[in-house]
């Protein structure tokens, strides 16, 4: 059976996966060792920077629906990270959609379509990295992972 | 910042960056001033330089050397120019270099892109108003 599609926002959005609410709760890692975030200087947009080329189709977030923060905040053994926490509805007010993008062993994966690799140095991009940092109702942590990889 | 609140760029090239906001500041923030571009030249930049891995992460890679000498090259020159110093210097995940400084509703950005060419931006809010290449 083909998957629905429709256009919210000017985006396509496929509507074959469980959709997300717009007061589901989503997180986005934040690596401590960057220095994007800190508890004087707040968030940086440059947490919400596309990869140039690892958000091809869109920048990465998990969903606090089949995530816990300590889930999403595991990274790197011996490095600390902090989670942004973000409401799918913030974002939506403000254009960016987010569609769930499950991948294999990772059911909580969503995208932010409007940010990816290939608009990066846009204007838009960069107003949507600096309304990202506004909208993040907190940020959480630091939270180390450890050199086994256990959070 | 640094920069255009007071028409800080008067020209797109490195070499003829004039800062035009030398007389908004007394002689106290400008030694301040100087101290701070100073620290972050020595504290953070060129500790980038000597230690790169520390950046690194899933998504994020570390400034090359060259990118790094960029930056140091643009900080020297605002710190000359007495320019006031960033907020805050942070990587972009791409390599690249970011010097923010905020007052009220207005950021001003310098960002040295991972091919080591240079941008400025001014936002007011999350609009951005104003978008140079330097």
């Amino acid at each position: 059976m083909p998957s629905a599609v429709s256009s919210r926002g000017g985006s396509r959005v496929d509507d074959s996966t469980d959709p997300i609410d717009d007061e589901e709760l989503l997180y986005r890692r934040v690596p401590a060792s960057t220095g994007w975030y800190s508890p004087e200087a707040g968030l940086s947009p440059q947490a919400f920077a596309p990869h140039k080329t690892q958000d091809a189709t869109g920048l990465s977030v998990y969903r606090g629906k089949y995530k816990s923060v300590e889930d999403v905040a595991r990274g790197r053994p011996g490095k600390s990270y902090y989670v942004a926490v973000l409401r799918a509805g913030d974002l939506r007010v403000n254009g960016i959609e987010v569609v769930a993008r499950p991948a294999p062993g990772d059911p909580g994966h969503a995208e932010l379509c409007e940010l990816h690799s290939g608009n990066r140095k846009t204007a838009e991009t960069l107003e949507r990295q600096r309304i990202l940092a506004t909208v993040c109702l907190r940020v959480e942590g630091p939270f180390e992972t450890s050199e086994s990889g256990q959070g | 910042m640094i920069l255009a609140e007071a028409n800080v760029f008067a020209s797109p090239t490195l070499p003829s960056i004039v800062c035009t906001s030398v007389d908004a500041q007394s002689a106290v923030s400008r030694n301040d001033s100087r101290r701070r571009w100073q620290e972050l030249i020595d504290y953070q930049l060129i500790e980038w330089g000597r230690e790169p891995n520390q950046l690194e992460d899933e998504g994020v890679e570390s400034p090359s050397g060259r990118t790094i000498q960029r930056a140091i090259e643009w900080a020297q020159t605002l710190r000359d120019a007495d320019c006031p110093a960033p907020d805050r210097v942070v990587p972009d995940p791409n390599g690249g270099i970011v010097f923010e400084r905020r007052t009220k509703a207005v950021t001003e950005v310098l960002h040295v892109w991972e091919d080591g060419s240079a941008e400025y931006y001014r936002f007011q809010g999350t609009r951005l108003e104003e978008r140079r290449t330097l």
